[in-house]
């Protein structure tokens, strides 16, 4: 199986050619070189939150970033990449916020139950289709334990490793396994058979 | 199409990040990383912000339950108008989950870290090359049967599952063995990079021995029928330990416990929504620092024995007494 990494949005500086553990090392001594990490990923950090908790992500997305620069001292290179860290206090932030998300699942499964009318019969149906997935998708999020969540959308918004979730959530790579795939069986349990393929697995 | 695809283009769309909010994001950031240069040479700064952040981990931190409190004798002063009395009683933090003796050449001593249902002891790689997978190995101790689809096996002569993966992108290699060690003990001890072999696994296994050790961060009063909900380890410098308790009646009611290297200097400017009156308070003879943050929770800091110290985070309806009360249990 390939699992392609995510590709943090790079705006201007720095070189690519500094790793995101050198510039947080650097940090400790010259804090400004902190500044870099946030424009590397406040994009998908903030792209990560949004899916989860919407407009929130714009708080969210500067608190996990003072948190990490307050906290940077605490992070250990020997235990994963700076990317797998940050969705971590990521993640730990959109706990604070389980209500909200769950709400908001909710709220996108309503909404994809309101039709709009069209005169265009094969538009409809492919709406109808879209708009009952999109509604089925919704519920199934919102039924998972937040733990369960977490760990299947570490998977698949930043597209982290088993290995990488396990550091961003501080458990056992055994235990992300068994969660994906808890995970999943209980999306796929939701969906219609309609949805689905095998093509792809964890 | 399968579920992660079908996540990824027909769940919730990202909210669009202008650029407004991107800056108004970086001169946050900007602005705490100028008042960190600005106080470098003055006050302990690094205390105050680790106090920040542990609090912030602490708020945060999953939750999961394994140990009730469940031996009362004491009675609350002041009833909460919206939440049942706490009543405080003895608490037990779990025992630690069996240790391996010896400790494997090249890892380190045990971590621990606990999430709902089960407490992990982790030996982490000590040498951990570049480029090279961690070798870690963990043992799993819970109170239930772990899941899993592994293969059926037999471990010291009882029913046992050996669960193997052999992932080649990113690459990781892991072997499971789990059986359960005595009634109600179940065990999951998972070997990684050069311990990712059966018969090794089952080596480690057969070297582990009971203890009677219990989590280092260690709170012997609690409210009645709460339980402990998570446990996190601290770092090499004994920061950072947090322990949290939780109401599984209403589980966003919650108290934390976490290490710090000292007192906070100033501690009520350093808390949410500081400055704040500080009261001071004596725990266990110790001189600490009492904050209230109306409608929230408590706040106190406290020296521990041995030169660190301890925050610890209390909900709102709780009266000062029970607050100071929790503090004296915490060692």
């Amino acid at each position: 199986m390939s699992k392609p990494s995510a590709e943090p949005a790079r705006r201007g500086e720095p070189p690519p050619e500094i790793s995101d553990e050198d510039l947080l090392a650097e940090s400790l001594v010259t804090p400004e070189r902190f500044a870099t990490i946030f424009d590397r990923y406040a994009p998908v950090v903030h792209g990560y939150l949004s899916r989860r908790v919407g407009v929130l992500a714009d708080d969210l997305a500067s608190e996990t970033f003072l948190l990490a620069f307050r906290g940077r001292t605490g992070y250990a290179p020997d235990r994963g990449p700076v990317r797998a860290w940050l969705f971590g206090i990521a993640t730990n932030l959109v706990r604070r916020h389980a209500r909200d998300e769950e709400r908001r699942y909710r709220a996108f499964g309503r909404a994809a139950g309101h039709l709009e009318t069209t005169t265009e019969l094969g538009e409809v149906a492919g709406r109808v289709d879209a708009h009952a997935l999109r509604g089925e998708l919704a519920e199934a999020l919102a039924a998972l334990s937040g733990e369960d969540r977490d760990v299947l959308l570490l998977w698949t918004y930043p597209q982290l490793s088993y290995a990488e979730i396990s550091v961003a959530l501080d458990i056992p790579v055994g235990t992300v396994r068994s969660r994906l795939h808890r995970a999943r069986s209980k999306v796929r349990d939701r969906l219609s058979d309609r949805w689905l393929t095998t093509e792809e697995t964890a | 199409m399968n579920e992660f695809t079908m996540i990824r283009e027909h769940g919730p769309a990202p909210t669009p990040l202008s650029d407004e909010v991107l800056a108004k994001a970086r001169a946050d950031l900007l602005a705490e990383i100028h008042a960190t240069t600005r106080t470098k040479t003055g006050r302990p700064s690094r205390l105050r912000r680790r106090t920040t952040i542990i609090a912030a981990a602490a708020a945060a931190v999953a939750v999961v339950a394994g140990v009730i409190a469940n031996e009362g004798t004491r009675t609350p002063k002041s009833p909460s108008p919206t939440h049942e009395a706490p009543v405080l009683i003895k608490f037990h933090m779990p025992t630690l989950p069996p240790e391996l003796n010896p400790v494997p050449s090249g890892v380190t001593e045990p971590g621990f870290t606990a999430e709902p249902g089960w407490l992990a002891a982790v030996y982490r790689d000590a040498e951990n090359k570049p480029g090279e997978q961690m070798s870690t190995i963990y043992v799993v101790a819970s109170s239930s049967q772990p899941g899993g689809d592994g293969a059926q096996t037999t471990y010291a002569g009882k029913p046992a599952v050996v669960e193997k993966i052999d992932q080649k992108e990113p690459a990781y290699r892991a072997v499971t063995l789990s059986w359960e060690r005595s009634p109600g003990q179940w065990i999951k001890l998972t070997g990684s990079g050069r311990f990712a072999d059966e018969h090794t696994v089952r080596s480690l296994a057969g070297t582990l021995v009971d203890t009677d050790k219990r989590l280092s961060l260690d709170i012997s009063v609690a409210p009645a029928g709460w339980e402990l909900h998570a446990f996190k380890d601290a770092a090499q410098d004994g920061a950072g330990a947090v322990t949290s308790l939780r109401d599984p009646r209403n589980p966003d009611r919650t108290i934390h416990v976490s290490t710090m290297l000292g007192l906070v200097p100033n501690y009520g400017r350093a808390v949410e929504g500081g400055p704040r009156d500080a009261i001071p308070v004596s725990v266990n003879g110790r001189q600490g620092d009492l904050v209230q943050i109306p409608g929230k929770r408590w706040m106190l800091q406290a020296p521990l024995p041995d030169g660190r110290a301890f925050q610890l985070q209390v909900p709102a309806d709780f009266t000062q007494r029970q607050v100071i009360e929790l503090a004296e249990g915490v060692s």
